[in-house]
């Protein structure tokens, strides 16, 4: 072979002492099966984020697939030191749709290509400037490994089973499969191959009319695979290739003539046109067979009219795969080259269902009427007894022995005279036709022994003499005591490496806490992530809910990452408890003593859980109106736990009769007069928080008694958050009633239902309102809009038709000037007249 | 023709590749999961059938540890994938993550600790409400080798074990009584045809699947 992978690059730069380049190649060629040739190695490297991680790129040559890949191991480190080392990635079969182009359009570097498979690709690959020679090399021995897989036989099927050891087979099966020797166990089995060319006459009638040529062995096989050609098939059978009727009565006829006194069994008869093969087993075998298939390649003329060809039945014994062809190839003297076309042909073209070609088989028994004559010559040949000197002209003997077909077949020593031609019902030769072994058994694989090989002279039907060959074949079989123990350890030391190996973070703490948190304040904190294993390590963070990996005050960066050997990296969050995730911080902090958990994920390893603490200092934003009432103290003063429970209390009685900061802001703006105008700009503008904000936080949560800290506009927003924040809208249960009450009375019936506190702030605000709209301060739709939504704020009814005008109608309906409905609602005794009543219940 | 490597010969047939599927052969791969009150040994357990060792000060897990294991019944060979999961209870409204999609989980109290025994019992009631419904569910008196100063007594536990359908042993990871045994009990009694198969293949629970808001769970 010309292609010999002479440099095999370690990656490692001059100033390192110099490896012996054979280490690489030898540590690359342990992954390899002894059969398989490693032709270059070529490092590349490929980006992950960041890093570089180099790659090694292995064209390989398999033996028994007679095919080339490329696969491509990612490593740790070079020069690499161990096997282990070394993490499969890809595997490109190199075929036709295998492209390997090289990519100097992209601006991050000219030494870059792409892989591309049938079902990979494209994948791109990098390489170091000072490898460009190399690469070169490795371009150029790829291109011709390609060549020559185009270059042969257009219909053959090319095989790229080897390669399924490098998809994703599990460890144990290649684990278990390197230590075959340790379990396997040889059973002797006996083949008994018969073949006949029948020159279309029918079955002789009679119960062993075939036991001359079927039970000749001194003892009784354990399988049989006769194949006949020149089947005869009544015409409107041939259409259709596989009609049993044609083949019953030879079959009965060889079932019969079979050993008395040995029970066999049919495993599967094939026919294809005149070509037929049927494969007989002793019956208790038959539970020891797996994987029966059959297949056919048409030849003759066009080679698709089937006259000529061959059918194939493939089976696995126990641990052994055998195949039999039986064959018909072309006829006539001076035909050689058609027969070995036709060989070729089936020999690549044969395939079965599992994608195992002829080939692909431990033992392959290839039998039939293969056609090749004794040259013609003068004098004419020798005596018609003395096999020796006639084989000496024999065709198939000089193309075998000139590679030209049957490579790599053996054949018995033949000692009986040619098989072809006789007229018919005679021991005479049909001298019209020069005698010759048409007939044949060869044989190929390993632990084949042939014990006979033999004519029949005394069945004289045909124009063929029959023909068989009995052989002892020792048949992989596994021990059973022996291969469980053997699994067993493979099982244990893959567990064990599987545990042992796994990737491994270690973070710095488990706890982060942030400390005080206040609302509308973000804060950051951070831990660190190392990593701890000799692997590279994928870190992420699981999701807990549909979508979140967490609360939705929290932020995580990065999200995830990785982590090459001994490095590490830190992760930061950020905590912000703003207008959008006010309400879950509190509904967390309601049920819980943390402000979240995290699932840290190593990528086939474990989790971690990060528990986000932290002391939150409570405010009026997102509390709801009753738990308001229930506070004897500026809410400054609580703390998280405390804020806990008082959020947890369900109680009827309240300190107050609405919240003291709603009354303040209430107060305030209205005593602002008409410095109020437009203070409730839209809907919209609530969430967008004025600079100044923060200070009326402090001042509504402190209870301050100095003046208001910030602008009217800001005492306006504040007023919207503190009715926007909770997680209830102030309506509720009744927004539905509310929305869908027909009159002023009709709602007025539900806001007598609401608590204490929603009812008192809902009549005190409409109060405040309705003033301001007859002062002319606020624009009443726009007003009834903006406050609509907010008191009325519901998934579930958003949804309906009208929703929002709806929301606004009702507004309306309360804050219109209307003195009579005002008297009503006045029975709660709060809210009544002016912000001067005192809130105290 | 004579350039390729196809040229090998006969001997390249011998490496040709054993197909899959030969009776004795069939493989299962199942997810189990580990819980109980903090403390009573459940990591300990794990390392114990893993790697057949055994820590006196074993240190609290923060997470969840993920280890596998490979046992032979008859002609299966099973593949546990164990999911220890951190005990203590603030991690409680994570364990659902974990025993969702489990074909198993081991339960875990100390004999010395009649708290951890009414926790296993809170544990079996959630399974049996929130984990699938197949679920094979083993109950595990951990620390057997302390039975002097036991406080639950086996009787009772096992009287429990048969009224709710558990598997039930008396273990001791210091010792390795009962450990091998109790995960070949599950495997045996775990179902093993192709369907469970399929089922096990998902080592990481993900959170696509719907289900209740993570906190507060186990009411």
């Amino acid at each position: 072979m010309e292609l010999v992978g002479d440099t095999i690059s370690n990656g490692s730069s001059s100033a390192d002492p110099p490896v012996p380049a054979k280490s690489t190649l030898n540590i690359v060629k342990q992954r390899f099966k002894k059969d398989e040739d490693i032709l270059y190695i070529f490092e590349s490297y490929q980006l992950k984020g960041p890093e570089y991680v180099t790659h090694l790129l292995v064209l390989v040559s398999s033996e028994s697939g007679g095919t080339y890949a490329i696969v491509s191991f990612s490593c740790q480190r070079t020069p690499l030191s161990s096997v282990n080392e070394l993490v499969i990635g890809k595997v490109f079969a190199i075929d036709e749709q295998f492209k390997l182009r090289q990519d100097d359009t992209s601006s991050i570097a000219a030494q870059q290509f792409d892989l591309f498979s049938g079902e990979e690709g494209p994948i791109k690959y990098y390489y170091y400037p000072s490898e460009t020679a190399k690469f070169e090399e490795f371009y150029a021995t790829v291109v011709n490994c390609q060549a020559l897989m185009t270059a042969i036989h257009l219909d053959t099927v090319l095989n790229f089973r080897w390669l399924n050891d490098y998809r994703q087979i599990g460890e144990v099966k290649q684990e278990l499969k390197k230590r075959e020797s340790e379990y396997m166990i040889y059973q002797d089995t006996k083949i008994y191959c018969a073949t006949w060319n029948v020159n279309n006459k029918q079955c002789l009638n009679g119960s062993h009319s075939l036991r001359t040529w079927l039970s000749r062995s001194e003892q009784p096989p354990d399988i049989y695979a006769i194949g006949i050609q020149e089947l005869y098939v009544p015409a409107k059978s041939m259409l259709s290739s596989t009609d049993a009727a044609a083949d019953a009565q030879w079959i009965n006829n060889m079932i019969n003539s079979m050993y008395p006194g040995v029970e066999y069994s049919i495993l599967k008869s094939y026919r294809m046109m005149a070509v037929f093969l049927i494969v007989i087993v002793r019956k208790p075998l038959k539970q020891q067979i797996l994987n029966v298939r059959c297949n056919y390649v048409t030849r003759g003329i066009f080679n698709a009219l089937g006259n000529k060809g061959g059918v194939a039945i493939s089976l696995q014994l126990n641990e052994g795969n055998i195949c039999f062809v039986n064959s018909h190839l072309a006829a006539h003297s001076g035909q050689k080259a058609a027969r070995n076309q036709d060989y070729q042909g089936i020999v690549g073209g044969m395939s079965f269902e599992d994608g195992r070609t002829i080939n692909d088989h431990d033992h392959i028994f290839w039998l039939g009427d293969l056609n090749y004559r004794l040259k013609e010559r003068e004098p004419q040949p020798g005596p018609l007894d003395d096999p020796q000197l006639l084989l000496i002209d024999d065709e198939l003997r000089e193309e075998m022995n000139n590679n030209q077909c049957f490579i790599g077949y053996s054949e018995g020593d033949i000692k009986f005279q040619p098989t072809y031609k006789f007229e018919p019902n005679t021991d005479n030769y049909d001298m019209r036709r020069l005698p010759s072994y048409c007939d044949r058994i060869l044989w190929k694989g390993t632990r084949i022994e042939l014990l006979e090989y033999n004519s029949i002279m005394e069945i004289r039907q045909s124009d063929h003499k029959p023909v068989y060959g009995v052989f002892h074949v020792k048949i992989k079989t596994r021990d059973h005591a022996k291969y469980k123990r053997v699994q067993e350890e493979v099982l244990k030391a893959v567990d064990k490496r599987e545990n042992d190996n796994q990737p491994q973070i270690e973070v710095d703490k488990t706890i982060i806490d942030f400390g005080r948190v206040r609302f509308n304040e973000p804060s950051s904190s951070y831990f660190n992530v190392y990593n701890t294993c000799p692997l590279q390590v994928d870190f992420s963070f699981k999701e807990k809910d549909i979508d979140s990996i967490c609360e939705p005050y929290l932020q995580i960066d990065p999200r995830e990452g990785s982590l090459l050997i001994d490095s590490a990296r830190s992760i930061w969050l950020k905590m912000h408890a703003d207008v959008r995730s006010i309400s879950g911080l509190l509904r967390k902090i309601r049920t819980n003593d943390n402000f979240d958990i995290l699932i840290l994920h190593v990528k086939n390893g474990r989790d971690i859980f990060i528990t986000v603490t932290g002391d939150y200092q409570p405010s009026c934003f997102g509390l709801s109106m009753e738990t308001m009432c229930r506070t004897d103290r500026a809410l400054s003063d609580y703390s998280q736990s405390q804020i806990k429970e008082l959020m947890n209390n369900n109680s009827p009685h309240y300190r107050v009769t609405m919240p003291r900061e709603f009354f303040l802001l209430i107060d305030y703006l209205y005593k602002q007069g008409a410095l109020q105008q437009g203070a409730f700009p839209s809907y919209e503008s609530r969430n967008q928080l004025k600079a100044d904000f923060n200070a009326v936080r402090d001042w509504l949560d402190t209870w301050s008694q100095d003046p208001f800290p910030a602008s009217v506009e800001t005492a306006a927003q504040a007023l919207l958050l503190l009715l926007d924040l909770p997680e209830q809208a102030l309506l509720e249960p009744f927004v539905e009633n509310l929305l869908n009450s027909a009159s002023k009375q009709e709602a007025m019936n539900y806001i007598d239902l609401l608590s204490p506190p929603n009812r008192n702030v809902f009549m005190h605000l409409c109060m405040f309102l309705r003033v301001g709209i007859e002062s002319g301060y606020y624009d009443m739709h726009q007003v009834a809009v903006t406050f609509g939504r907010i008191l009325l704020r519901s998934s579930e009814c958003s949804a309906l038709p009208n929703y929002h005008s709806k929301c606004c109608a009702f507004m309306k309906m309360f804050i219109e000037s209307d003195e009579e409905l005002m008297g009503n609602g006045n029975d709660s005794g709060a809210g009544s007249g002016t912000r001067s009543t005192g809130l105290h219940a | 023709m004579a350039t390729s490597p196809r040229t090998g010969g006969a001997s390249g047939a011998g490496t040709a590749q054993r197909p899959n599927g030969t009776s004795q052969n069939k493989s299962c791969q199942f997810k189990l999961v580990l819980l109980g009150e903090s403390a009573v040994g459940k990591s300990s357990l794990v390392l114990r059938f893993v790697k057949g060792q055994f820590h006196e000060y074993q240190e609290s897990t923060i997470g969840a540890a993920f280890l596998t294991q490979t046992i032979c019944i008859e002609d299966t060979v099973v593949k546990f994938e164990i999911w220890d999961t951190a005990g203590q209870e603030r991690y409680h409204s994570l364990a659902p993550m974990y025993y969702r999609g489990a074909q198993a989980a081991i339960v875990v109290y100390d004999i010395q600790n009649q708290d951890s025994f009414q926790r296993a019992k809170t544990w079996v009631k959630e399974l049996h409400k929130q984990a699938s419904p197949n679920i094979v569910i083993a109950l595990a008196g951990n620390k057997a080798d302390l039975s002097n100063i036991r406080v639950v007594e086996f009787d009772e536990a096992k009287q429990y074990a048969e009224e709710n359908g558990l598997l039930f042993m008396e273990t001791s990871a210091k010792t390795g009584m009962n450990v091998n045994d109790i995960f070949l009990a599950i495997a045996k009694k775990l179902p093993k045809n192709d369907g469970a198969n399929n089922q096990g293949t998902s080592i990481r629970p993900n959170g696509n699947e719907t289900n209740r808001p993570t906190n507060n769970c186990c009411k």
